[in-house]
């Protein structure tokens, strides 16, 4: 048998994309559970993976002359490149379907609607006759809803827990977070978007505004996640950092008129963004062990370290970053 | 242009195939069993973290470093044997750091308090532990590095960063030592006299056995092909995993500590 269809099955589960969807998972479990690692959190890090690979072939097939349009020509994008058939991607997307399925039965019934909720979204986002991607007022709200809120019930799941009401306050921030930065993503390819007659937000209200309301979001994002997971004081002020990284990336997304240096203020804001969530992953399982608040503050100011030497190496330099952001 | 004519006297650079392939699944497989074993027999006495969450840490470390420095080190144009050995080498110091280490650290610290001069948290120790034995290993990858380069300076590596890195080191290990905690110190002491201590001279023996061997392959090409240069970006290379190692190291620590304070006393 040919290898190719699998391996564009693998091609088409996007790991930088498909990590972020992983964390909010990560996050509802560690709320609910703490440090846990079972059989339930591979199943359902297989379902959500290939439920990914379900919205990516979908949106690949639906978008793919704006795609062509905004010269995405590489391995990702294999329908644009040629390296792949519809009929290729309309296969992946099947078999992904099928894969995201079977992984959710042994999360039991609550794991299999929550994926089916999942494979439901992933096609309405990008097929007829819904198509959120083309309503530019509801697509963000949905991507949110499909990478934040739906992963975030999978982890509840996960820890065999049922909804509280000290989810609504933190998943309420995590959406708002995750909401700055997805009305952003639709910079790299307002071209082709415009060319297609495609309505997105950032045509609609222009570059300024989508740059105010995603420093609005950032801010009001981080301000409830702070007060939805009440840290020690020490790590209030990790989160605070992260933020002003966010918001110094999205001031300067704001002046940028070069598209290169537009992509790589935004990858540093979300490199930032990642930072104040592995911060949230960290003091959720530190605090679920009942760890005292100075040593989980020294392991976040560490982890803080590392993640200011990654973003000022992007910040200070970037010329020396390579474009790889797909969103 | 006309292109490059092959040159016959160097080997064309193997490409990853079946073999290879096989060995690198063989080593998950072994690897992701040897855990299922591990996680099956945890010991969770409550006082100490277990040993088997280490031995656990290890081995996921082991498997990750296997694919990504094995990944790292043949992008930039080592031999696929070379990579490999790499690759292997950086899981045995895994083994040695996550596993044997890590728990000859907390047994260790059982039976001998740690010296606590400047009353630091344990989190605090766990940092200058990392650092100060992450100097160590930065040293030891360099000096094989000197040792087995195909040029002298300035295109091969030189001796005098390594000779600065442990003047530098050592001044800042004994201030620490006599100012802060003798964390460092103590550490290696339990990591050469414990149980774990056998464990941890076998796992860096095969460490430097095979990164030795990896250097002499990449040598030996670069000399081949006349580009040095790639020697060079393959010994910066090794040295960067080395402090990734070390970052996530004490990462992991910290977390450790945070749940299974060290133990320490502060003289008067």
């Amino acid at each position: 048998m040919s290898s190719r269809r699998p391996r564009l099955l693998a091609r088409m589960v996007r790991p930088r994309a498909a990590f972020t969807m992983w964390t909010f998972m990560i996050i509802g479990l560690a709320r609910h559970a703490g440090p846990t690692i079972s059989l339930d959190l591979v199943a359902a890090t297989i379902a959500l993976l290939a439920s990914y690979a379900v919205a990516t072939s979908v949106n690949d097939i639906a978008d793919v002359e704006i795609d062509r349009a905004n010269g995405l020509r590489d391995a990702s994008r294999p329908l644009v490149t040629g390296a792949a058939t519809a009929g290729d991607l309309r296969w992946t997307a099947t078999m992904a379907a099928g894969a995201a399925a079977v992984a959710s039965l042994p999360l039991g019934p609550a794991g299999v609607a929550v994926i089916g909720l999942c494979l439901a979204v992933d096609v309405a986002y990008s097929a007829a006759p819904i198509r959120f991607s083309r309503r530019w007022t509801l697509a963000p709200i949905v991507l949110t809803a499909a990478y934040v809120a739906l992963p975030y019930w999978l982890g509840i799941v996960v820890a065999h827990d049922r909804w509280r009401s000290v989810d609504e306050l933190l998943l309420c921030g995590l959406c708002v977070l995750f909401f700055a930065r997805i009305i952003l993503k639709d910079v790299r390819d307002r071209l082709g978007d415009a060319a297609h007659g495609r309505s997105t937000l950032l045509l609609r209200l222009g570059k300024r505004p989508t740059c105010a309301l995603s420093v609005a979001g950032a801010l009001a994002g981080c301000a409830i996640i702070t007060l939805a997971i009440a840290p020690p004081p020490a790590i209030a002020v990790a989160i605070a950092l992260d933020t002003a990284a966010i918001v110094w990336m999205l001031l300067r997304l704001r002046r940028e008129v070069d598209l290169r240096g537009e992509l790589i203020a935004i990858g540093a804001a979300a490199r930032a963004g990642n930072a104040v969530l592995i911060t949230v992953v960290a003091w959720l399982l530190l605090s679920a062990q009942d760890a005292p608040g100075a040593q989980a503050s020294m392991l976040v100011g560490v982890l803080t370290v590392v993640s200011a030497v990654s973003f000022l190496a992007l910040a200070r330099h970037p010329e020396r970053a390579r474009i790889a952001y797909k969103a | 242009m006309a292109a490059q004519p092959a040159r016959p006297d160097v080997r064309s650079r193997t490409r990853m195939g079946v073999e290879p392939l096989l060995w690198i699944l063989g080593a998950l497989a072994v690897g992701a069993a040897a855990l299922t074993i591990v996680v099956r027999v945890q010991d969770r006495s409550g006082h100490v973290p277990p040993s088997s969450m280490f031995a656990a840490a290890g081995i996921v470390l082991s498997l990750i470093a296997m694919l990504a420095v094995t990944a790292a080190t043949y992008r930039v144009g080592v031999p696929l044997r070379a990579a490999i050995a790499f690759g292997a080498g950086f899981a045995a110091i895994a083994i040695a750091k996550f596993g044997f280490g890590a728990t000859a650290l907390f047994q260790g610290n059982r039976r001998e308090d740690i010296q606590n001069v400047g009353g630091l948290t344990s989190g605090g120790m766990i940092v200058v532990i990392g650092v100060a034995v992450g100097l160590l290993y930065v040293a030891a990858v360099w000096l094989l590095a000197v040792s087995l380069r195909p040029a002298p300076p300035p295109d091969g590596p030189g001796l005098k960063p390594l000779l600065a890195l442990l003047v530098v080191g050592g001044v800042a290990a004994a201030v620490t030592a006599f100012f802060a905690t003798t964390a460092a110190l103590q550490y290696i002491v339990f990591a050469m006299t414990g149980l774990e201590a056998t464990g941890i001279a076998v796992a860096l023996f095969v460490a430097a056995t095979l990164v030795a061997l990896a250097f002499n392959d990449t040598a030996r090409r670069a000399r081949a092909v006349g580009t040095v240069s790639m020697y060079v970006t393959v010994a910066w290379v090794a040295i960067a995993f080395v402090l990734v190692f070390h970052v996530l190291w004490i990462v992991f620590l910290l977390a450790v500590v945070a749940l299974w304070p060290l133990r320490s006393v502060t003289p008067k």
